[in-house]
């Protein structure tokens, strides 16, 4: 078999892995191009992890292959191949510990040397990498000093230090505070930036819409959707507008504005009058609308409001928001049953024409 | 321009580096491991120095004081003096630093889960085998710095040091990499660090010691026709007993007023060598293939 897209780094052909009679992962099917973010999304025991490893070579698939970029060529990852194709790959796998009793720059040295980075140049590429995470004061300390979202910023440095072109995150920051979240997400974004692809993977919803272009979604072991955030979204015709008003309206006035608001919009929503479409969150005094996503419909509700003279100062389609109501969408049971059923007959689909 | 040209010359260095796979390869990350290990041991390294002086000083205190008194102990000459040395504790010491060098080689990682971090980049043979050497050499070092020790004391009270201790250093070197071994198998299968360190010195110290003695004593080895092979605590006698070959093979054992056994006391040199490579093969290659199927918590 052979693959030719000189665009395509890393490429997943059917990808399964079994445990037993547990199927982990069944039939993964992704392509992923360079100088990419890729969200990937799960809930627990989806299967996030286990891709993961198969591709870092950790566990063996039962069926399928992965294609790596090496040397201009795609190439499938196989015992043989495995040091040089893995060679252009960073790895964090989750939940990065280190040991306590040595420094960033000791343990940075170890990884980036068995990596293949040249000796002479080691140390300055492991002051540059601390440089960008504004660890240099720490970089002879030892790590048991550290705190989590330190050592967590060891973890990412140490999958970075050998300069891969591509760099896979498994939940980079889960059990950060906002401030180091922030600050590891911006990093994503400067390695994105340099050209770097990244497959990230993280349950928080918000972080992945932030910075990925495109969102693949594994339920049970199987993709359920991949493809970019907007694409998605129109697909599940749905999304959700905030608004927020000059003047918050009383809590006397509150109901008489939402049945307003209600009466004014309903031929634009777009989506079921049953569903509970209008909400007005009193914490942060802000309306919430859910529509069919159609842009169109988006302006019309804009204009509408302002013609009826509502003092507008918020209007936004926050993404977190959508990609939770997708996410939720897709991964329960009863999506994922009608999803199974249509890869299953799209799967049919290919094997006929594979046969025409 | 400058920086491009840079850039470009890191990259292509880069790419040079790691087109070195297979064999190179192999060999270039052990080396690396070698050098992290001897590194992030050298502590451990210090604390077991001490050991060793402690165990000498022990053993010093011992021979000039309270032999000394007692007159029927007391050594004579140089090979009397080392036997005195290295038979007494020296064997406890060779366990204790086998402990605390093997007990983490493997356990560790799983426990504390710095295999996420490591595994990716190498593999669990290549780790092993640059670990087991690393330690294996801090190892070595200890023992030698013991026996630098007694050679010195031998020189200072004899003006000589007979040549056949360097009999004994390789005997000890070769037992403790059994001691490393049979440590390393244990650490493959153990929860943590602490705990293997504490099995193996309880295992080698009592069960070891008791087991010959049962045996002995119940009559189960008739007469003393097999050899404690089966016992790799054995082989370890013969550390000092090579000073003065041929050592007696075997001896009774009397304590009054009605315990009275015969035991095998010292392998022959032919038996120890072989028994004692059978043993670092068996191990080993259990560590190896118990490492290879064990996985972290989260995989």
């Amino acid at each position: 078999m052979k693959i030719n897209n000189d665009n395509i780094i890393i490429s997943f052909k059917n990808l399964s892995k079994k445990f037993g009679d547990f199927q982990a992962v069944s039939n993964i099917n992704i392509d992923i191009k360079r100088g990419e973010i890729i969200g990937f999304l799960g809930p627990n025991g989806a299967g996030k992890s286990t891709t993961m490893k198969m591709m870092a070579y950790l566990l063996k698939p039962t069926k399928g292959e992965i294609w790596i970029r090496g040397n201009g060529k795609l190439e499938k990852l196989s015992n043989h191949n495995k040091d040089y194709l893995l060679n252009n790959i960073g790895f964090l796998i989750e939940n990065p510990a280190f040991y306590g009793n040595v420094s960033p720059r000791m343990i940075l040295k170890y990884f980036a040397e068995l990596k293949g980075y040249p000796k002479k140049k080691v140390n300055q590429r492991i002051e540059e990498v601390l440089e960008t995470f504004g660890m240099m004061n720490w970089i002879d300390k030892k790590i048991k000093t550290f705190s989590k979202g330190m050592r967590q910023k060891i973890g990412i440095a140490s999958a970075i230090i050998h300069n891969p072109d591509i760099v896979v995150l498994d939940e980079p920051t889960t059990g950060l505070d906002p401030q180091a979240r922030r600050e590891i997400r911006d990093f994503i974004l400067n390695l994105k930036n340099k050209g770097k692809t990244i497959f990230l993977s993280s349950h928080l919803l918000y972080e992945v819409s932030e910075v990925a272009d495109r969102i693949a979604i594994i339920n049970r072991g199987k993709i359920v959707a991949f493809d970019t955030l907007d694409n998605l979204e129109s697909k599940n015709q749905k999304s959700i507008i905030n608004i927020e008003l000059l003047n918050h309206p009383e809590d006397n006035e509150l109901d008489r504005i939402l049945e307003h608001i209600r009466e004014i919009l309903i031929p634009f929503i777009g989506v079921s009058d049953d569903l509970n479409w209008l909400n007005y969150n009193k914490d942060n005094k802000i309306f919430q609308v859910l529509f069919n996503g159609d842009p169109k419909n988006q302006l019309i509700i804009l204009k509408t409001l302002l013609r009826h003279e509502y003092e507008i100062i918020e209007f936004s389609v926050p993404k977190a928001g959508l990609l939770e109501n997708l996410f939720i969408d897709l991964t329960s049971s009863e999506k994922t049953q009608y999803l199974d059923k249509k890869f299953d007959e799209n799967q049919k689909l290919k094997e006929i024409s594979m046969e025409v | 321009m400058v920086s491009i040209l840079k850039n470009n010359i890191v990259t292509e260095q880069i790419n040079i580096e790691r087109q070195k796979v297979g064999l190179r390869r192999d060999i270039m990350q052990i080396n690396n491991t070698i050098s992290f290990e001897l590194k992030r041991n050298f502590r451990r390294f210090i604390v077991l120095l001490i050991v060793y002086a402690g165990i000498f000083f022990l053993s010093l205190l011992m021979n000039e004081l309270l032999y000394d008194l007692m007159g029927e102990f007391a050594p004579t000459d140089s090979i009397s003096l080392m036997q005195n040395y290295i038979g007494q504790f020296f064997i406890l010491a060779l366990i204790i630093s086998a402990a605390m060098f093997g007990g983490s080689i493997i356990a560790e990682d799983f426990y504390r889960q710095t295999g996420n971090l490591l595994f990716p980049k190498i593999s669990k043979t290549r780790l092993l085998v640059g670990r087991l050497i690393s330690r294996y050499i801090l190892n070595a070092l200890c023992i030698l710095f013991f026996y630098v020790l007694v050679a010195t004391t031998s020189f200072i009270k004899y003006q000589e040091v007979d040549l056949k201790i360097f009999y004994s250093i390789g005997w000890a070197l070769l037992y403790s990499f059994v001691l490393l071994c049979f440590v390393s198998f244990l650490s493959s299968f153990m929860k943590n660090t602490s705990f293997t360190i504490i099995t193996s010195i309880l295992f080698l110290l009592i069960v070891m010691q008791m087991v010959p003695v049962i045996l002995s004593y119940s009559g189960v080895v008739e007469n003393n026709e097999i050899p404690m092979f089966f016992i790799f605590s054995y082989f370890g006698n013969i550390i000092s007993e090579c000073l003065n070959m041929p050592a007696v093979r075997y001896e009774t054992i009397t304590h009054p007023p009605a315990l009275e056994y015969s035991q095998w006391s010292t392998p022959s040199e032919f038996g120890a060598a072989l028994g004692m490579i059978i043993y670092i093969i068996i191990f080993l290659t259990l560590a190896y293939i118990l490492y290879q199927r064990r996985q972290s918590k989260s995989e």
